[in-house]
């Protein structure tokens, strides 16, 4: 089946927002940000 | 007739963008008095290549903490998270509008000399880079000093890292000058070549090399603001080509990876570029 790409590019652009958006909730969920910051306090 | 006013009305209000950005971003006057503010700020990655490294700077690198994750065998959800929601939402913007070391570069090139245009082959380089010294490198190439793998990108390529932080760190520590080898000459030895090179051409680091950009320019083609070329408007005056940072025919080239949406092209009187966002009531025909 053929899907015109004005079709398929809104979906690809809401599939970027959620799959970001839960990946920042993971990384927050898993306490990146301190291991972030530590790494860069001591490089 | 009171003439409207345009953000986007001259390339200087880009620079002066860039500057602030260069001068937040790098934290130079509020590091020192506010420490707080840079123990917070630390611990966000934002999306242009600013070495977390540099004494003053209050952001973390996205390039170098993605690196960071995989040599602790960690994915760095929070860092692709962010590069997801910014490509989506602006694709390449913040290259043209916040970038500290794409700024250097440009400053570079309005040195007036005789000017080139960069191969277009090259332009696939920094994909390669990516792949390579970002994502295979650091999880599988050990160092033989440590035994262990290394943000490999940093440490071989990462010419912001060396303006930024190696060169001030050398400067103002004596206890390093022990510790400078072939690598630390490499690296300046790359950077005078980036630097040399921005005089003759435009952004040669960015549109040959940064690993950064090449992810973010993926989503040029389905970002949120985008980009549309109105030929019946076209009068083929070329200056839109004449005035892009990056070397490219806007009229063919609108949602090119290669575009930093610096708007330049936009605020041409012709108005054949157009830039509208995908919620935008009136979206201009497509050819």
């Amino acid at each position: 089946m053929k899907i015109k790409g004005q079709t398929v590019k809104p979906i690809l652009l809401f599939l970027s927002f959620i799959i970001g958006f839960f990946f920042i909730l993971i990384g927050i969920g898993m306490e990146e940000f301190l291991e972030i910051s530590g790494n860069a306090l001591t490089l | 007739m009171k003439k409207k006013f345009s953000f986007y009305a001259h390339n200087w209000t880009r620079l002066f963008v860039l500057f602030i950005a260069f001068f937040v971003i790098d934290g130079h006057f509020y590091v020192k008095y506010y420490p707080q503010v840079k123990e917070f700020l630390m611990n966000i990655p934002i999306p242009v290549l600013n070495c977390y490294s540099v004494p003053s700077t209050t952001f973390a690198c996205p390039i170098g903490t993605f690196q960071h994750f995989l040599v602790i065998g960690y994915f760095s959800f929070v860092t692709v998270g962010m590069l997801l929601l910014v490509g989506g939402l602006v694709g390449r913007w913040t290259c043209g509008w916040l970038c500290p070391f794409g700024f250097v570069q440009e400053l570079i090139h309005l040195i007036p000399t005789r000017k080139f245009e960069i191969p277009h082959w090259m332009r696939y380089i920094k994909y390669i880079v990516l792949i390579v010294f970002v994502v295979i490198m650091p999880l599988f190439v050990t160092s033989k000093d440590t035994g262990m793998t290394e943000t490999w990108f940093c440490k071989l390529v990462c010419p912001a890292g060396t303006l930024g932080a190696g060169i001030p760190h050398v400067l103002m520590d004596d206890g390093l000058h022990d510790l400078i080898g072939i690598m630390y000459w490499w690296k300046i030895a790359f950077l005078l070549i980036v630097l040399v090179a921005a005089l003759f051409t435009r952004r040669p680091f960015c549109t040959t090399i940064c690993p950064l950009g090449g992810f973010l320019g993926l989503f040029n083609k389905i970002s949120f603001l985008k980009l549309r070329f109105i030929e019946d408007r076209c009068y083929n005056c070329n200056l839109c080509v004449r005035d892009c940072p990056m070397g490219l025919d806007p009229r063919k080239d609108f949602d090119s990876p290669e575009c930093i949406r610096c708007m330049n092209c936009v605020q041409k009187k012709c108005f054949a570029i157009r830039k509208y966002t995908s919620i935008s009531t009136e979206i201009p025909h497509e050819n």
